[in-house]
């Protein structure tokens, strides 16, 4: 994407452009990393007289469609390499969005806006009180290596192998952490009487 | 405050959102795809989705309007394993990796059979194509991964594995309605290691799709509860989920002793399997020698 520095990923390199029109697995991890804010961004605010999609799970299965249609080969080849992939992207989105708002009726907005609309995703889908509980939990991670574990893994998105080397450990004892993490997590919820469904 | 768990039995859709939400557990394209289309048509599914990656994205202090770091890498690579299953099945491209072709090569020369009362399980070597495309090649494939890094290594055939190295495991599955997978292996004198599920962080089988050389989520290091010998591997693949306490409680001492058929009718005959479901046993040594 790149919009500040007006470069854009696949426009201006010809090796990773090449590899993601033959649909090379890494040339498209490489192109969902960078582009994935865009894409999240016109699902969660819209464009023309669409204001988007309030509900997490509309958002990201917004977002997967788009990427779906987007890696599809005659999409990929369409692609002519001149203008920033950014802006071909945003076609692609507007396009999946427009048919995915065809086809569910539950989408069709009336002209009064509607109240959950003024309240962030957060608050329509947790209660204030159970949601300060829940953003303590991260203060209680304190033993190493599961801080760096939390944030590099949880919060960054990094892999388990480029993790694993990172802190100099194997896969088996980063997953291990990992797993104590989430156990962690599930007993934090359930001892103060939280959770995932109402 | 109302305090209601995922239950097992809770919806498809539940129990797909709480896997999505669990690294722990394996996630998979068609599972990705197959959460989503389930939430397009249920207004509750969604307001649990909804509800649960709040939270999840509230514990872990990011913003509540964009996944997670650790979402978004699932999201990724679901999408990532429906396009290139795309690509694959439509250019037929070349197997990718060391663990698939490993897997694959071991996996061609056997072909579990569904049991039959009249037949006893037996691992058919270069089972041909008709036969493949009758019985539908289930198998599970093993092999070594270096502690000190390297690559993985063949453990079967070569009958040799490493004290201290890693088990790493993939599965062939190409009969639909085996969608679980439960993993353990034998040594003399010891209680049996339960390797998938893993405790104590799963209790059941793993669930798996329909696929060739899948790599399973995780290895299993030969640290020193194994000892030196021996290493019986058993693969039950069944139609329904096997729990651990079942499977401990149920599969009694004296296994390790027993031939593949007689192992493979007293596993059938202890945890009720039903007929369709495959295992397989498979057999490596420890040594305590280096790393290979």
């Amino acid at each position: 994407m790149r919009d500040k520095d007006n470069t854009d990923l696949l426009r201006d390199d010809a090796a990773t452009r090449e590899a993601f029109r033959r649909g090379e697995r890494s040339a498209m991890a490489q192109v969902y990393t960078e582009y994935h804010p865009l894409v999240q961004t016109i699902c969660a605010h819209g464009f023309g007289g669409f204001r988007g999609f309030f509900s997490s799970a509309d958002r990201e299965d917004a977002v997967q469609q788009i990427f779906m249609a987007a890696f599809e080969e005659r999409t990929r080849l369409a692609y002519d390499g001149l203008k920033p992939y950014g802006s071909f992207l945003r076609g692609v989105a507007q396009n999946t969005i427009r048919r995915m708002l065809e086809k569910r009726t539950r989408f069709q907005r009336k002209d009064a806006p509607e109240p959950q609309a003024e309240q962030g995703l957060e608050e329509q889908a947790i209660e204030a009180e159970t949601l300060s509980i829940v953003r303590r939990f991260r203060a209680t991670v304190v033993d190493p290596p599961e801080p760096q574990v939390l944030q590099r893994y949880f919060i960054d998105g990094v892999s388990e192998e480029a993790l694993a080397v990172e802190l100099g450990c194997t896969r088996y004892r980063l997953r291990k952490t990992i797993a104590r993490i989430h156990k962690r997590m599930e007993g934090y919820l359930k001892a103060h009487g939280v959770s995932a469904l109402s | 405050m109302v305090f209601r768990l995922f239950h097992r039995s809770g919806s498809e859709a539940e129990r797909l959102i709480r896997r999505y939400l669990d690294p722990t557990r394996s996630w998979s394209g068609a599972q990705d795809a197959r959460m989503r289309a389930l939430l397009r048509d249920d207004a509750e599914a969604r307001a649990a989705y909804d509800r649960a990656v709040a939270i999840h994205r509230a514990a872990l202090g990011v913003d509540p309007e964009r996944p997670s770091g650790f979402e978004s890498r699932r999201m990724m690579e679901s999408v990532l394993d429906e396009a290139t299953q795309v690509e694959s099945a439509s250019s037929r491209a070349p197997v990718r990796g060391w663990a698939t072709i490993i897997a694959t090569a071991a996996l061609v020369l056997l072909v579990v059979k569904p049991w039959a009362p009249e037949s006893s399980d037996q691992i058919q070597s270069r089972g041909d194509a008709q036969e493949r495309l009758e019985v539908g090649l289930v198998g599970l494939g093993i092999s070594g991964v270096p502690a000190a890094g390297g690559p993985e290594y063949e453990v079967v055939a070569s009958k040799r594995v490493a004290a201290g190295d890693y088990l790493r495991f993939s599965y062939s599955n190409e009969r639909n309605e085996l969608g679980h997978l439960f993993v353990f292996a034998l040594q003399e004198r010891k209680s049996p290691h339960w390797y998938a599920p893993m405790p104590p962080y799963e209790n059941r089988s793993v669930v798996i799709g329909h696929g060739t050389g899948e790599t399973l989520p995780f290895e299993v290091e030969l640290d020193a509860s194994h000892g030196p010998g021996r290493l019986r591997i058993v693969a039950v693949f069944s139609p329904s989920s096997i729990t651990l306490e079942d499977a401990a409680s149920r599969l009694g001492p004296g296994l390790f002793q027993m031939s593949d058929s007689e192992l493979q009718n007293v596993i059938r005959s202890r945890l009720k399997l039903d007929s369709s479901a495959v295992i397989q046993v498979l057999e490596t040594r420890i040594d305590k020698g280096a790393s290979k």
